[in-house]
């Protein structure tokens, strides 16, 4: 018995915390890893709405995006779940058939969700349910180092504006300088379905039941870049590295472009001050359509909440212009309401090299679509890695692209079989 | 021959301290570029200012202090129940104690991903779901721990146990104060293989903690590695100062081993 | 004493071990019955996993590659055990070096993951360098398979070399003296010795740290994660296979039918390797 006590005691002292129930409505919100960042911002937000709103309680709740989708099953699994989480619009999908997201258009009037930029809510609908109210947004622009391209005698304007441009670029680089001109994924989270979405040239149908990158247009736009590196244009670990290291290569000094989000042009400046001195901004790299790639972050309401109302009520004023203004001054990301995008502070030059990225990016947004059609199917991750493979299979010598690709595409019918 | 030794040695030990070296030297690198190739060691000046960024950009004391009580009792927990265990395994033949020794390496196969979710489950049913005593309880007790601690009181004869209990000596006195002190160099290595653990897990805490102030050092690290905080100087400083604790500790387990050693084995 | 001290000696691990890993096991047994998403519900299907598991040729590879990274195991014990051999006397040097191997374990494995990527970075890397420097061709140490394998395997032993050293040396230095002292008064040389006396003496220590580094072998995700993420499923180890379906493909129930899978896999393992070196025997 003294045993058992000598264990137990000391932990129950210090340890448990007691749990006041206070009565009032608490609603929890999931965020990914915004914190310390907009840690301030978040507390003050929050008190204002608490303070408006004295029978709610808001439980903030920041997590690293490794291990979002662990907590939220666990969560979920244990019956605790979080009533809004913030997740990426391209994860929308994997819901969509299930009944685990609400539909705010039951719950917000058409009035408010018309205020959000049309573009950034149809990535959110699915099923003409409206699953995530969107929140912040991000979109692609070229960084390039002049430093890298004086020495390779370039100038500013041999910078590449379109993908055609940037093939020949990168031959030229290389053939000058010896060095890479250029990294960015094409067997892992490839990039390769956004170029081929901003060329104009169709992976799969309208309904999302037949696969077609295999078409002779297609193959011979990919077979561009397998050529690229088969011939070694381009830097080996292109086929392997996932898509969040796109930036390494260019903040180590070792590539000339990079294809990326302005938001990244800080972590350019404290990791990599001298690459940051010389780096300048151009507009995105498109294709034959001109359309750029739009990221949206979103929130989402579970179906699970017992609080809906209020939740979608609280996640309509994070995302309400106002706050959204705020939140974008911290960070070079951008509003997705109309309204807020309109103010000045996107389109005012102030002469430094972040007001430029902010408003290269916030020029491009009205033109910003989800250029990867194929992130609408709920086995987005499955088709994405069978594109992957074959990529990597192309690119190594196993097979030629021709084969490579039409063998996905059977892999890809396959999946798109089991559609709902 | 005594060359080769020291060659082998040494050439291991550069492999081994390498890496340890360059993360050092980049949290103390001011303005100048970290990710350079060929990696240089030698910063150009030497700047705290990293030490000071990452003790402020995140609450990084009381991340500290809950990160150093989950390990210190975590090792309690485990060095107890485990050397318990280990001697009774050791030392005394009861029915089923075949059985009881093959469930050890049974939990240590286990893999940690995919019960998370029904301990997260038993965690909350039992209230402590969001504390301290959450991180610790679940995984305290570690198989591998038992199997050493029996390895361990394996080399004490076991008639000393048996003499002794002829004589009258209640068993758990006998395993307190004789036969504990008698594996000190095994208990040594245990507790600093238990505190790193501890102290290095990353999964566990993070879903069952959602309150700030629970939160470990691990996952105060994690956010300094995200889209709009990526100040690597301040990840190798705060990963150099995670470190500390654990270094000292493995330098003093060291002294506590050899004290071990030297007072004797079953004399 | 009673007839059931031992058992109380033995009850509070069996109640942690009890509650939170073979309790939670049971359940996710259970879970690989059924065609378990987490967030729509469940249904029974009984042996429908594990038929899907087998007929699966990624599966298949994935546990290939599993097997092959146990490969680690013999390699750390060899290596361990020759360092704890010329480190088991303490002093200054002694003392220095262990600290040294020890640095492994303890960095963090974000940055021996950056630190390694340079060294197999195929074209820049240092491996490639020095192949260079005696005309040999560049090796994608990372972006070929099987080599990527070893690159991550020789991570893998480099963290843990420092620590089963730890436990090698807590073990020969129990070893009694006298023992090795009659020996070499009868004439054994240090390498005799170290064969028929050090060796039989330390066996349990060697079946601990064979269990222990194996089903760390098993269970390792870290060090493939950092090295090699972009790589096709079928070139990684059981617990990515397991990770990808329970948690990104939202499928549990077939995830659980995975991980049961890897604990019979390991299981059976270490009972065979218990049971060859005779470990519930007392050493003598």
């Amino acid at each position: 018995m003294k045993k058992v006590l000598l264990y137990i005691l000391p932990l129950l002292c210090i340890f448990l915390s007691c749990s006041k129930s206070t009565g009032k409505t608490e609603i929890e919100f999931w965020t990914l890893q915004l914190s310390p960042t907009f840690d301030n911002y978040f507390k003050e937000i929050i008190n204002k709405y608490e303070a408006e709103h004295p029978n709610i309680k808001i439980k903030w709740v920041d997590i690293p995006y490794d291990a979002v989708i662990q907590k939220l099953m666990s969560s979920v699994a244990a019956g605790n779940p979080p009533d809004l989480v913030n997740l990426s619009a391209d994860f929308l999908s994997k819901f969509s058939g299930m009944k685990a997201l609400a539909d705010y258009k039951e719950l917000l009037p058409d009035s408010l969700l018309n205020l959000y930029l049309p573009n950034a809510i149809e990535q959110c609908t699915y099923n003409n349910k409206i699953t995530a109210l969107p929140w912040y947004l991000n979109t692609y622009v070229l960084f390039y180092n002049t430093e890298l391209l004086r020495q390779a005698g370039f100038t500013e304007k041999d910078v590449p504006k379109s993908f055609s441009q940037l093939i020949k670029f990168i031959r030229l680089y290389k053939d000058r300088t010896g060095k890479y001109a250029f990294f960015w994924n094409i067997g892992k989270d490839s990039y390769l379905p956004m170029m081929l979405g901003s060329e104009g040239i169709e992976m799969l149908n309208q309904s999302l039941t037949k696969a077609s990158f295999n078409s002779t247009e297609a193959v011979n736009t990919i077979d561009e870049w397998i050529k690229l590196y088969k011939e070694g244009y381009l830097p080996k670990e292109c086929i392997i590295k996932p898509g969040s290291t796109v930036i390494e290569s260019y903040q180590a000094g070792q590539t000339a472009l990079v294809f990326t989000g302005p938001v990244f042009l800080k972590r350019i400046q404290e990791n990599a001050p001298a690459v940051y001195k010389s780096t300048e901004i151009k507009p995105a790299i498109t294709g034959k359509t001109g359309r750029h790639e739009l990221a949206v972050m979103c929130i989402s309401l579970l179906n699970s909440s017992t609080h809906k109302n209020e939740a979608a009520e609280f996640a309509y004023y994070v995302t309400n212009a106002q706050n959204q203004l705020k939140f974008c001054k911290l960070a070079t990301i951008y509003p997705s309401v109309v309204e807020a995008l309109k103010n000045p502070y996107f389109t005012n030059d102030d002469g430094t090299l972040e007001a430029k990225a902010r408003i290269t990016g916030a020029n491009e947004l009205p033109f910003a679509v989800k250029l990867r059609k194929y992130l609408d199917h709920p086995k987005f991750d499955l088709l994405r890695d069978s594109f992957d493979e074959s990529i990597q299979n192309a690119a190594l010598g196993k097979s030629s692209t021709k084969e490579a690709l039409d063998n996905a595409v059977v892999e890809w019918n396959d999946i798109l079989k089991d559609n709902e | 021959m005594k060359i080769v030794k020291y060659i082998i040695l040494s050439l291991f030990g550069i492999a081994a301290v390498f890496p340890f070296l360059w993360l050092l030297s980049t949290s103390f690198k001011g303005a100048e570029e970290i990710f350079a190739y060929p990696p240089k060691l030698i910063p150009t000046s030497f700047e705290l200012g990293n030490y000071s960024g990452v003790w402020s950009a995140v609450p990084f004391g009381k991340y500290f202090l809950n990160s150093v009580l989950i390990a210190l009792f975590t090792c309690l927990l485990n060095l107890a129940t485990a050397s318990l265990a280990g001697y009774a395994l050791a030392h005394f033949d009861f029915k089923g104690k075949e059985f009881l020794f093959l469930l050890i390496p049974a939990s240590m196969m286990i893999p940690k991903e995919l019960i998370i979710i029904p301990v997260y489950i038993s965690v909350l049913k039992m209230h402590i779901a969001d504390t301290l005593a959450g991180v610790i309880i679940p995984f305290a007790v570690e198989g591998y721990a038992i199997f050493m601690m029996r390895q361990a009181f394996l080399t004490v004869p076991k008639e000393l146990s048996e003499a002794a209990i002829i004589d009258g000596c209640s068993p758990f006195k006998l395993w307190f104060k004789v036969m504990l002190p008698l594996t000190k160099p095994t208990l040594g290595v245990l507790g600093l293989f238990t505190f790193i653990g501890s102290w290095g897990d990353f999964l566990w805490p993070l879903v069952v903690l959602k309150s700030e102030s629970n939160y470990t050092l691990q996952v105060g690290l994690s956010y300094m590695m995200g889209t709009f905080v990526n100040n690597f100087r301040f990840v190798a400083a705060g990963s150099i100062l995670a470190l500390l604790p654990v270094l000292l500790l493995f330098l003093f387990s060291q002294k506590y081993m050899i004290k071990g050693l030297l007072s004797g084995t079953g004399k | 004493m009673s007839k059931r001290t031992p058992y109380y000696f033995f009850l509070p691990a069996l109640l942690f071990l009890g509650l939170f890993a073979f309790l939670p096991f049971l359940q996710v047994i259970y879970f690989s019955f059924l065609n378990y998403n987490i967030f729509e519900g469940s249904s029974f299907v009984g042996f429908n996993n594990y038929v899907k598991l087998f007929s699966d040729s990624k599966f298949l590879y994935a546990l290939l590659n599993s097997v092959i990274f146990l490969l680690v195991t013999p390699v750390l014990i060899i290596i361990s055990l020759m360092l704890a051999l010329f480190l088991r006397d303490t002093n200054k040097v002694t003392k220095f070096f262990r600290s040294l191997y020890f640095l492994p374990v303890i960095t963090p494995i974000v940055i021996a993951g950056i630190f390694w990527k340079w060294i197999f970075a195929e074209d820049t890397g240092i491996l490639n360098y020095w192949l260079s420097l005696v005309n040999l061709p560049n090796v994608s140490w990372l972006t070929k398979y099987p080599v990527n394998l070893f690159s991550v395997m020789i991570v893998t032993v480099w963290r843990g070399f420092g620590y089963y050293l730890l436990i090698f040396i807590a073990g020969l230095v129990a070893i009694p003296k006298e023992v090795e002292e009659a020996a070499k008064l009868d004439g054994a040389t240090k390498f005799q010795q170290a064969c028929y006396i050090i060796l039989p003496m330390l066996k349990p220590v060697i079946l601990l740290v064979l269990v222990m580094s194996s089903s760390a072998a098993i269970k390792m995700f870290t060090e493939l994660y950092i090295l090699i993420p972009g790589t096709p499923l079928a070139n990684k180890t059981l617990v990515f296979y397991m990770f990808k379906y329970a948690f990104e493909r939202f499928d549990f129930g077939y995830g659980s039918a995975a991980g049961v899978i890897i604990f019979i896999l390991t299981f059976g393992f270490s009972i065979l390797n218990i049971k060859l070196m005779g470990g519930n025997n007392e050493n003598s």
